[in-house]
């Protein structure tokens, strides 16, 4: 099986079967992606001099280089929607403002953007209906996206995963940025009526948008990238009641709604403690979890493996915290052989790191994790 | 006994209600203090059931809520008690992570639980918890971090504080943050929740 594609590889992997070495990943974008100065470290450290990337509107790397990708042998190439101005607005004083309204800023020592102002925070009923969506048809996004797909789909040898809209987020998550988190707790517990009424046109949004992102590249693409944050690290966000009648049905409709416009497998990233939900997730047709994080409580690598193998494929797996940032290339490697051997037997594993690849990280441990991945995911494993 | 009855309504979220309870239990004599001890009890059951994984965030926020709603009610007839003054403790999410939620429950359980709080918020720079700490007399600092990223600037505040010399315990806590690291980094305590903040808190200040 020397002279399998990445596609192929993929594929494989995909279907529950041994491919002949784990598939790697390293994403724009969402969740799976990397800040610019560790891109820029990794990139000089590989040889590749000045590179080419564009940002997100949170200021993650986007788009790489081509030569990046092809220097740490990554699997996957990535299509997503464009943006347009309104996305990001920066006003004086410094906070962003996007497309819904919601008002991010930016810690004075820290990378990340994180959203301070909740355009329905005070919002009754009343404003809720009055609030002005956005057009989830705005041609704008779709421009050239389905051209972009079918040339990497026909002239590339790579899995293509439609990335999840940069300017959105997951049903329930997009409710708590509009609303502010307390305050949707709080709704979904005292005031259902308005919970209910947010998270549907919300849901309205998302399932046309998909609808119209997925007309355009669903035929060319494996893989659709989903996310909706679910738990904390110690726990679920709700009780198993409160997500089957308030989140999960929300969910399921826009699942259901991908389905229907593509044969490409779902990922879904959540972060937390969310084993107790994992039946109901894959019963709403999540194919593929991301990020998989062995410190956070139920969520064991072994334990998931053996519980949900069959069903699941893994994405991720590689800790930031504890390895990555602070470990030697050594831990790296043994990090990477621990989780192979947890998760990759049988296929159902991309190895990729567990989080968004942060500035401390040394270029040394990127380019081993992708290294050592290679060297202990071959097929069979050894055990 | 009125704490089943708190019980009830703060586990229902009806702040009203426990505004009301508190006071009507201040117009037929009670003490303010007698109305806490009973607010506490209730939501320290609450607690416990968030900690033990019976109820979640959303419960959990809507009794911290009516507890919130009851102390504003205590709040000056506690002022003016002459009971014995209740620890000061300087709340605030780190510098770097604008994170708040975890740190208002740990704020309002604090605060039910009898401390007096001055949170400074997000983004808190590390001078500006040793120096409100020094200002108002506070006995305990509490830290929050809710990003992995932001757990080495955590460190650099305890370093900081240790580095002023003040007399004051040094409490950590938020999801990124372990017992381990709360011991590596010298804090003085660390709770997995905000539940267990309040035992914990107390238990460091006995420590004094």
């Amino acid at each position: 099986m020397a002279s399998l594609s990445s596609r192929e590889r993929v594929d494989i992997a995909l279907s529950h079967r041994e491919p002949d070495r784990v598939p790697i990943d390293l994403g724009e974008g969402r969740q799976t992606s990397i800040y610019l100065e560790p891109y820029r470290r990794t990139g000089e450290s590989l040889g590749l001099g000045e590179m080419e990337f564009a940002l997100s509107p949170r200021d993650v790397v986007d788009r790489f280089d081509e030569r990046f990708l092809q220097a740490l042998e990554i699997d996957f190439r990535r299509v997503g929607l464009r943006e347009v101005p309104e996305d990001k607005h920066i006003e004086p004083g410094g906070m962003l403002r996007d497309v819904w309204g919601i008002g991010w800023r930016k810690a004075k020592v820290a990378a990340f953007w994180s959203p301070v102002e909740h355009p329905l925070k005070n919002a009754t009923m009343d404003d809720l209906h009055k609030y002005p969506w956005p057009d989830p048809g705005d041609e704008r996004r779709f421009r050239g996206i389905r051209e972009q797909a079918e040339y990497l789909a026909n002239n590339t040898p790579y899995a293509l995963i439609a990335k999840e809209p940069g300017h959105m987020y997951g049903v329930l998550t997009q409710a708590i940025y509009m609303r502010g988190m307390e305050d949707f707790f709080v709704d979904l517990a005292l005031n259902k009526e308005f919970a209910v009424a947010l998270l549907d046109r919300i849901a309205d949004y998302h399932v046309k948008l998909y609808g119209r992102y997925l007309e355009e590249v669903g035929e060319y693409v494996q893989i659709v990238h989903t996310s909706d944050d679910l738990g904390t690290q110690m726990a679920p966000y709700f009780s198993l009641k409160m997500y089957r009648e308030l989140i999960k049905p929300k969910q399921q409709r826009l699942m259901a709604d991908i389905k229907e416009r593509t044969n490409a497998r779902i990922l879904y990233h959540s972060d937390g403690a969310i084993s107790a939900l994992l039946g109901d997730l894959v019963e709403i047709g999540v194919e593929i979890l991301n990020p998989i994080e062995a410190a956070v409580k139920g969520m064991e690598p072994a334990v998931l493996k053996a519980a949900w193998g069959d069903r699941l494929t893994f994405h991720g797996g590689i800790s930031q915290q504890q390895v990555l940032s602070r470990g030697t290339p050594e831990q790296v490697r043994e990090e990477v052989q621990k989780r192979i051997r947890e998760m990759g037997k049988g296929g159902g594993y991309i190895l990729a790191a567990a989080q968004t690849i942060v500035p401390e990280i040394p270029a040394a441990n990127i380019i081993e994790m992708f290294r050592a991945a290679k060297a202990y995911g071959t097929y069979p494993l050894k055990s | 006994m009125t704490s089943p009855t708190y019980y009830q309504a703060m586990s229902e979220g009806n702040a009203s209600r426990i505004k009301e309870m508190a006071q009507e239990a201040l117009g037929r004599g009670e003490s303010a203090g007698s109305v806490l001890a009973g607010l506490i009890e209730a939501l320290n059951i609450i607690g416990a059931s968030f900690r033990d994984g019976e109820i979640f965030l959303p419960e959990m926020m809507i009794a911290a809520r009516a507890m919130h709603a009851g102390l504003g009610v205590l709040r000056p007839a506690l002022a003016k008690s002459a009971g014995p003054r209740a620890a000061k403790v300087v709340l605030g999410t780190v510098q770097g992570d604008l994170h708040d939620i975890g740190k208002n429950l740990v704020g309002m359980m604090l605060e039910g639980g009898g401390f007096e709080i001055i949170d400074l918020g997000i983004d808190v720079p590390a001078e500006s918890f040793s120096e409100t700490a020094r200002e108002q007399g506070a006995q305990v600092i509490a830290l929050s971090a809710l990003l992995t990223t932001t757990m080495a600037q955590m460190q650099e505040t305890v370093r900081l504080i240790r580095a002023e010399g003040l007399n004051v315990k040094v409490v950590v806590g938020g999801a990124p943050v372990t017992a381990a690291f709360a011991r590596e980094i010298g804090a003085d305590g660390y709770a997995e929740d905000a539940a267990s903040a309040v035992g914990m808190v107390r238990a460091v200040l006995s420590m004094r």
